[in-house]
C-alpha cells in the first residue's frame, strides 16, 4: 500500500472521514446486508406459513385420531352388542334346533304308524278278499246244492216216502 | 316212450267248436306246427291233450288228432278224454261249459317231462322260445313266461312260418311282460319244472266259479312260494277269432259270462288244492286211438267247499302288492 495514502486514511479517520471507497464499500455491504436480511425476512414468513400449515394439520390429525378413538370405541361396543346377540340368537338357533329335531322325531313315528295303519289295512283289506271269496264259494255250493236238490226231488221235499223227516205220509193219512 | 320227455306241453279243447267256429281246424294246424319246430331241433317232448266236458254225440278231439296225426298218438300226442260228468260234480257256476284250468291240472298231473308248459291249443311257440328249448337252458324253481303276440283277426294265410309269425304287421296287440309278475296272457305260456309244478299242485280247482284269472292267480300263488319268474325273452302267437275273452269280454255281463265273472280277487287270494288235485284219483281207462278215458268216480271228484284252501300269499301278507 502507498504510504502516503495510508497516512491520509488514518488522518481522516482521525477527523471522523472515510475515503468514498471505504463510503462505497460500506454501502454495498449494507445493501448485502439489507437483501440477506429482507431474504430472511421472506424464508422467516415462509417458515411462519409452514408452521401454520403444519399447525392446522396436527390440528386435523389431532381430530381425525379423536374421530377415530371414538369411532373405534363405538365399533368395540358394536361388537360387543354383536356378540351378545349373537350369542341370544344361537341360544335361540340352538332352541329352534331342538323343537325340530322334536318335531322330526314325532312325524318318524307318525310316519311308523301310518306305515303300521296302512299295512293293518291291506292286511284287513287282504282278509276282507279272502273273506269275499269264500263267500262266493259258500254261496256258490249252496246254489249247486239247491239246483242238485231240485233235481234229485223234482216233486219237492216230502215227495221222496224214503227221505228222512219226510210228513207225505202223515199229511195224506196213509 | 323209453326215456321221459324234456318237455310236456299241456293243452285243452274239445270238439265244439266254441272257440270261434274253426277251433278244431286252428287247433290241429297248431299242434302240427309247435310238433315240427319242436322235432326239427330234436327236443323230446310230449303233448298232452285232456278233452273236458266232451261234446256228446260228437267224436272227442282227442279221435279227430289222432286221425289226422296216427304218428303221434299214443306216443308223442297223449290225450285223457274227462268224463263229462266230472264237469258237472265239479263246476260251482252254472254258466261255466269249460272248466280249463281243471282240466289243464288233470294234464298237468300226468305229464312226465321234466318241464311242463300249460299253454292254450292254438298258441304257436316263438323261434327264441324253441331255441331256449333246444339250449337246454330251463332252470328249476323258475316260472317262465312268454309274451303273447296276437295275430291280427283275418290275418291268418293259411299256412303259418317264421316270415309270417314274425312280420309286424300282421299284429294285432304285441305286449311287453312286466316284473315282478310277468303276467298278461298268462294262461298262453306258463313254463315250471314237474316237481315245482306239483309242489305249487297246479292252479287253482278250488275257486271254480271263474276259468278267466285263473292263470294270473297262479303266478301270485308261484310268486308268494317263492318260485322265480321271468319272461323267456321271446314271444309266441296267437291268431286272434271270434269268441276269444279278449274280444268278447266287453260283450257278457260279468255275473253271466261264460268266462265267470273276471272281477274276483285273483290277484290277492290264493289256493292250496287238496291231494287229489288234477282228479289224480280218476280211474283211467284206455279209450282207443292213444287216448284215455277218466271214468268218473266220486272219490276224484274235489270237495264242494273247501274253505280252508282259500289263504292268503302268506308271505306277503299285509305287504305293497307287487
Amino acid at each position: 500500500m502507498n504510504p502516503i495514502r495510508s497516512a491520509l486514511r488514518r488522518v481522516l479517520a482521525a477527523l471522523g472521514l472515510s475515503s468514498r471507497a471505504q463510503v462505497e464499500n460500506l454501502r454495498e455491504t449494507v445493501t448485502r446486508a439489507k437483501a440477506e436480511a429482507d431474504k430472511l425476512k421472506g424464508q422467516l414468513a415462509a417458515a411462519r406459513a409452514d408452521l401454520r400449515t403444519v399447525k392446522n394439520e396436527a390440528k386435523r390429525a389431532s381430530t381425525a385420531h379423536a374421530t377415530a378413538v371414538r369411532e373405534t370405541a363405538e365399533a368395540r361396543a358394536h361388537r360387543d352388542q354383536l356378540k351378545t346377540e349373537g350369542a341370544e340368537w344361537k341360544q335361540t338357533a340352538d332352541t329352534w334346533k331342538g323343537r325340530a329335531e322334536a318335531y322330526r322325531a314325532k312325524v318318524r313315528e307318525a310316519r311308523h304308524q301310518l306305515e303300521r295303519v296302512e299295512q293293518s289295512t291291506r292286511l284287513a283289506h287282504e282278509h276282507l278278499m279272502s273273506t269275499e271269496v269264500k263267500l262266493d264259494l259258500v254261496d256258490a255250493a249252496v246254489r249247486t246244492l239247491d239246483v242238485r236238490t231240485r233235481a234229485v226231488m223234482p216233486q219237492g221235499p216230502g215227495s221222496d216216502t224214503s227221505s228222512p223227516g219226510s210228513s207225505a205220509k202223515n199229511r195224506e193219512g196213509k | 316212450m323209453a326215456n321221459p320227455p324234456v318237455l310236456s306241453i299241456v293243452l285243452t279243447g274239445r270238439n265244439d267248436d266254441w272257440h270261434g267256429g274253426d277251433f278244431n281246424e286252428r287247433f290241429l294246424r297248431t299242434l302240427a306246427f309247435n310238433h315240427d319246430r319242436l322235432t326239427e331241433r330234436e327236443i323230446p317232448h310230449e303233448i298232452v291233450l285232456v278233452e273236458w266236458n266232451p261234446v256228446p254225440d260228437r267224436p272227442p278231439l282227442a279221435e279227430l288228432a289222432a286221425t289226422a296225426f296216427p304218428e303221434l298218438a299214443g306216443g308223442v300226442l297223449v290225450s285223457y278224454i274227462v268224463d263229462r260228468r266230472f264237469h258237472d260234480a265239479v263246476t260251482l257256476n252254472p254258466n261255466l261249459q269249460y272248466l280249463q284250468f281243471v282240466a289243464k291240472n288233470v294234464g298237468i298231473r300226468r305229464a312226465t317231462g321234466d318241464f311242463i308248459l300249460s299253454t292254450n291249443a292254438d298258441v304257436l311257440l316263438g323261434r327264441h322260445v324253441i331255441d331256449v328249448f333246444a339250449g337246454r337252458q330251463l332252470e328249476p324253481r323258475t316260472v317262465y313266461r312268454a309274451a303273447r303276440v296276437d295275430i291280427q283277426l283275418g290275418a291268418d294265410p293259411g299256412h303259418w312260418d317264421w316270415a309270417f309269425l314274425e312280420d309286424a304287421r300282421n299284429y294285432a296287440r304285441r305286449p311287453v311282460l312286466k316284473p315282478p309278475l310277468y303276467a298278461g296272457g298268462t294262461g298262453d305260456f306258463v313254463l315250471l319244472d314237474r316237481i315245482s309244478m306239483h309242489d305249487v299242485r297246479g292252479f287253482n280247482e278250488v275257486y271254480r266259479l271263474a276259468s278267466v284269472g285263473v292263470d294270473y292267480n297262479f303266478l301270485v300263488k308261484a310268486h308268494a312260494n317263492g318260485l322265480r319268474l321271468v319272461d323267456i325273452g321271446g314271444p309266441v302267437y296267437h291268431p286272434n277269432h271270434v269268441g276269444s275273452f279278449r274280444l268278447s269280454k266287453g260283450i257278457d255281463s260279468p255275473e253271466r259270462s261264460h268266462f265267470g265273472d273276471y272281477r274276483w280277487h285273483s290277484r290277492n287270494v290264493i289256493y292250496h288244492n287238496p291231494d287229489a288235485w288234477g282228479l289224480a284219483n280218476a280211474p283211467v281207462h284206455p279209450a282207443g286211438h292213444g287216448a284215455f278215458q277218466l271214468e268218473f268216480d266220486w272219490s276224484a271228484v274235489p270237495p264242494l267247499l273247501d274253505l280252508r284252501g282259500v289263504v292268503l300269499p302268506g308271505e306277503r301278507v299285509g305287504q305293497v302288492r307287487p
